[in-house]
């Protein structure tokens, strides 16, 4: 009997604690005595419908019983509010402050730091053989790990990396470009110059007309591929876009593509107007040939992604492309050069990191100041909700002080209390 | 301070366990296990009360002032300490004999529509 009265009091733990602690005892006690009965009249079926009823209980009523507490304590939290709605509107007010300012602050440290890229088919395959952190382009030759690739190096890595479903290059940065559509006047439009792969490998499909394909790699391509944005706020979203000039200082490109809405590229915040083919570079930016090195200068000014092929370690993906890459560096310098200084101009590594979150050189920038701030936000919520529990503390204490003033006030209390006047209860700085 | 009570009809329907508490306790003061054993032995054993039920009701009747808890237990006799007698007051009664008035027109309307003969 023991067990069992055991085991009713682990089903009452459904219950509420305060519908327990009122009725748990008498439950228990009840249902005791219904086993009694059961067993004295030596019905093994009763007992188990006894049993069965209490579960039943556990599962149905007691769900009722903490829907009615809550019931009482929203009605008890909306009767408090609507009875001071002095205090009402500080306390929401100071909340609603330090939330909101949490949520701006978060969403801009969550969309700056740790957000994908928008628009992409699963970012979370991308790797990137350059550093996501590095943009601009350099001349020369650097030491340790390579922020950014030449245009050769890229090509050699995609030729023979064999642990890549796909590789493509990007230009490291936003070009201001001046841009005439057909006969229009000149201005400014912001685009990057990539391979012909790009778009395969974000997994991105063209809206209207068609994406870049390998094939720009092979020739010069006059062809621009333009953002929805472009599209829409230049050319007023006129389906008629394919096949429209776009006039550059020394080139004439085509617009063969538009890509979706909501696709930005492979830079976090920033926004191209038009793409075009890398293969296109002398002709879009005149007076510099970044598609050739010349020993011993290199122009590093690409970012490179890619994508793994199936059962293929990052590791040996990386150990693979380091000696492809090492491979390059050695007949670039040549065997004289190398000979002279090979520790040197060998002292260079790719190392293969996650394209997820894309190129972004406001990460490094923006990163502590954004961390920093959501802390200062965070706190502000913390001094938020301090500010609100005092409050509360001093309308405690001030409701407390008054109800004890009522009671030894009251004609009875007062009557009955010789050695507790209100006097003593209540003086006026106390009551305050 | 006067307490403002609702009217018995606002109360209604009632629900079929609160009726059968109401009725258990028309006549004379009840613990909860006794409340459980009259309903049983008035409905022939074809209604059961368990606690959950049972207590769950209780707590609402107390609280819509249809029963009321006694402070001592009316039987002398009783050594269980753990029992809480309940009594009907007499708004509980109002509500009762309000909730017997819907179900005789609800009976009256049937018997007027053919659905079930007239009595006698």
């Amino acid at each position: 009997m023991l067990r069992a009265e055991t085991v009713y009091r682990a089903l009452l733990r459904c219950y509420p604690a305060a519908f327990r602690d009122e009725y748990g005892n008498q439950m228990s006690g009840m249902f005791a005595e219904q086993l009694d009965e059961a067993r004295r009249n030596g019905s093994p079926s009763a007992t188990a419908a006894l049993w069965f009823q209490a579960a039943a209980d556990a599962l149905t009523i007691a769900p009722k019983e903490h829907w009615h507490v809550i019931q009482q304590d929203l009605r008890y939290a909306l009767r408090t509010l609507g009875g001071n709605p002095g205090f009402t509107a500080v306390a929401i007010l100071s909340l609603a402050l330090g939330i909101g300012a949490n949520t701006a602050i978060f969403h801009l440290w969550n969309g700056v730091l740790h957000s994908p890229l928008p628009g992409i088919y699963q970012p979370a395959g991308l790797v990137m053989l350059s550093n996501p952190e590095d943009t601009g382009g350099w001349t020369g030759r650097t030491d340790g790990e390579r922020d950014q690739l030449t245009y050769d190096e890229f090509e050699q890595l995609r030729d023979h990396a064999a642990a890549f479903s796909a590789l493509m290059a990007s230009q490291s940065g936003l070009d201001d470009w001046q841009v005439r559509i057909e006969e229009g006047d000149w201005e400014e439009a912001h685009g990057h110059l990539v391979s012909g792969g790009y778009f395969q490998v974000l997994g991105v499909s063209a809206l209207l007309g068609r994406v870049f394909t390998t094939a720009e790699d092979r020739a010069e391509s006059p062809y621009a591929v333009i953002s929805y944005n472009y599209w829409q706020r230049r050319l007023g979203g006129r389906p008629d876009v394919l096949g429209l000039a776009i006039h550059m200082r020394k080139a004439a490109l085509t617009i063969i593509g538009v890509t979706p809405p909501g696709f930005i590229g492979e830079t976090n915040s920033q926004q191209p107007d038009l793409w075009i083919p890398a293969r296109m570079q002398p002709k879009v930016i005149p007076g510099v040939d970044w598609l050739h090195d010349t020993p011993p200068e290199k122009s590093m000014w690409l970012h490179v992604f890619g994508r793994l092929k199936p059962g293929v370690s990052p590791a040996q993906a990386e150990s693979e492309a380091n000696a492809i890459f090492v491979a390059g560096l050695e007949s670039f310098y040549g065997p004289e050069a190398l000979s002279r200084d090979r520790r040197r101009l060998l002292d260079q590594y790719l190392r293969l990191r996650s394209g997820a979150r894309g190129v972004s050189r406001s990460r490094t920038e923006f990163s502590l100041s954004l961390t920093a701030l959501l802390v200062a936000v965070g706190l502000l919520l913390l001094i938020a909700c301090a500010n609100l529990a005092n409050l509360l503390l001093a309308r405690g204490a001030r409701g407390g002080l008054k109800s004890r003033c009522g009671f030894r006030s009251a004609p009875a209390a007062a009557a009955s209390s010789a050695n507790c006047s209100p006097k003593a209860w209540c003086s006026p700085s106390s009551a305050a | 301070m006067a307490t403002h009570e609702p009217k018995p009809d606002s109360l209604l329907p009632l629900p079929t366990a609160v009726f059968h508490i109401l009725i258990a306790l028309a006549n004379r003061d009840r613990h909860g296990y006794s409340i459980m054993q009259d309903v049983s032995a008035r409905t022939g054993g074809k209604v059961q009360l368990s606690a959950g039920t049972l207590y769950s009701s209780i707590r609402r009747m107390l609280e819509q002032g249809l029963i009321e808890e006694l402070a001592e237990s009316p039987d002398p006799t009783s050594t269980d300490e753990r029992r809480r007698y309940y009594r009907l007051t007499r708004f509980g009664r109002r509500v009762a004999a309000a909730e017997v008035e819907r179900l005789n027109a609800l009976v009256q309307q049937a018997r007027d529509t053919g659905l079930v003969p007239h009595a006698g």
